[in-house]
């Protein structure tokens, strides 16, 4: 079941299909009265909540800080990623495209970099206003968030699979929010702990190495699994 | 204008959709020039065929064989040489028709074909009836303008295999003929036409009852 997708790459579908399908939604996305910004907005959202939540008390701001911005912004992606496939489902455009490519693999691909362009790196890049806010001193924010931008990736890729996987069922927010947790968990315990690191001065932490090794090992096995879970969908 | 060689077999074959089946040993042929018009009551299984010949739905049991030109295989028929339309118009209501037709240019072509690209889709968009509103978001078509434009994917899509599912739903009486002509077209082209619905088109097809 895995191997057309693999197949079809060598056969130019891929690539036909991954530009045309990322300008089409980018283009979408800025006509959409600011829906892009869903996810920045939840993220802005949860942060600033998250810091009245735990009060003034310095110490305690920057112990939370990167488990508080990796948690929001991980779950800003999760709710952004159903949408990704949704539109093209109710359409009526998967069909058309599945004919087109039948592995879906420039399709996802392109729907995974949409996901990173609109919502894990815009939420990386504006995430060291919030460390900020954690009372971390700007340097370290910076730091910090470098983790965050190095996990980004990820983040996109673990949200488009999951999103995947419930793009079949009505319900599939809910499932897909449930699959996403064993997926998810690691990415966010090296990724606080990469943060955490960063924070104190250590870039280069064992941390930061397995988040790496994290977004590599996902970017090979994911894939195939969203592909197939798009290609039932569709049966 | 392209000239195809084509041709499709499909014998037995058998095909289910969630457990109870849709289609029971299926024989059909179709080549070159053909138009065939599938008929069948609701539920019958016209659109379950056209996505087993697109290679959607993987059939249980039966064999499917193609030929276009030179090249032939066995199962699902080179994405390359077909055009699949849906009984839904997958058009996007936040881009304008020139948008939407151009994505699907792009989608349907090789980026050697983009010199061309511009003249094709306003013969596309005129023949369809659409010049003169294309830089209007789809958001603001009628069902019928929505579906005229997704069918002016068949004027620039160039396949042989064109498998479209309920084409004249909201169209009105001047649309189907537009339509019919297209079909007409395509069939002196050599290519070969699948057409799921419910209307007695004016073309000459053969046609064929499922179910």
């Amino acid at each position: 079941m895995l191997t057309p997708a693999w197949c079809a790459l060598a056969k130019g579908g891929f690539t036909r299909t991954l530009w045309p399908v990322l300008a089409r939604d980018l283009k979408t996305a800025t006509r959409t009265g600011g829906g892009w910004l869903q996810a920045l907005f939840f993220f802005a959202v949860f942060c600033t909540a998250a810091v009245f939540a735990i009060g003034p008390e310095r110490a305690a701001l920057s112990q939370t800080a990167a488990a508080m911005i990796w948690l929001g912004g991980a779950f800003a992606v999760q709710l952004a990623a159903p949408g990704i496939f949704s539109v093209d489902l109710e359409d009526g455009a998967l069909p058309a495209l599945a004919a087109e490519n039948p592995s879906l693999s420039g399709y996802y691909c392109a729907k995974v970099l949409l996901l990173i362009m609109l919502a894990s790196a815009p939420i990386a890049l504006l995430s060291p206003v919030f460390f900020i806010f954690f009372a971390l001193s700007p340097g370290n924010a910076l730091s910090a968030s470098a983790a965050v931008l190095m996990g980004a990736p990820t983040l996109a890729l673990t949200a488009a699979t999951t999103a995947a996987l419930g793009s079949g069922s009505k319900g599939g927010g809910v499932l897909s929010t449930a699959l996403a947790a064993p997926i998810v968990t690691p990415v966010i315990i090296f990724g606080v702990a990469a943060s955490e690191q960063a924070a104190t001065g250590v870039f280069f932490s064992p941390e930061l190495r397995i988040l790496g090794a994290l977004t590599l090992f996902y970017a090979v096995a994911l894939p195939p699994i969203a592909i197939s879970a798009l290609r039932v969908t569709l049966e | 204008m392209p000239s195809y060689d084509c041709a499709l077999s499909l014998e037995k074959v058998d095909c289910e959709r969630g457990g109870s089946p849709v289609l029971k040993g299926v024989n059909f042929d179709a080549k070159s020039s053909d138009t065939v018009l599938l008929f069948g009551a609701n539920g019958s299984g016209k659109s379950t065929f056209l996505s087993v010949v697109a290679g959607l739905t993987t059939p249980t049991s039966g064999v499917i064989n193609w030929r276009i030109g030179e090249a032939s295989g066995q199962g699902a028929i080179d994405p390359l040489g077909i055009l699949f339309v849906g009984h839904r118009a997958p058009v996007k209501t936040a881009l304008t028709a020139l948008e939407n037709l151009n994505f699907w240019f792009d989608l349907y072509h090789a980026p050697e074909d983009n010199r061309a690209k511009n003249g094709a889709l306003e013969t596309a968009l005129e023949r369809v009836g659409l010049l003169g509103r294309e830089n209007d978001r789809v958001g603001s078509f009628s069902a019928g303008m929505k579906r005229r434009l997704d069918l002016a994917r068949c004027l620039i899509a160039q396949r042989p295999f064109w498998l479209i599912d309920e084409p004249t739903a909201a169209l009105d009486e001047a649309g189907k003929a537009i339509f019919c002509e297209i079909l007409k077209e395509h069939a002196c082209d050599g290519g070969c036409a699948l057409v799921a619905t419910h209307e007695a088109l004016h073309v000459d097809a053969r046609v064929v009852r499922l179910g």
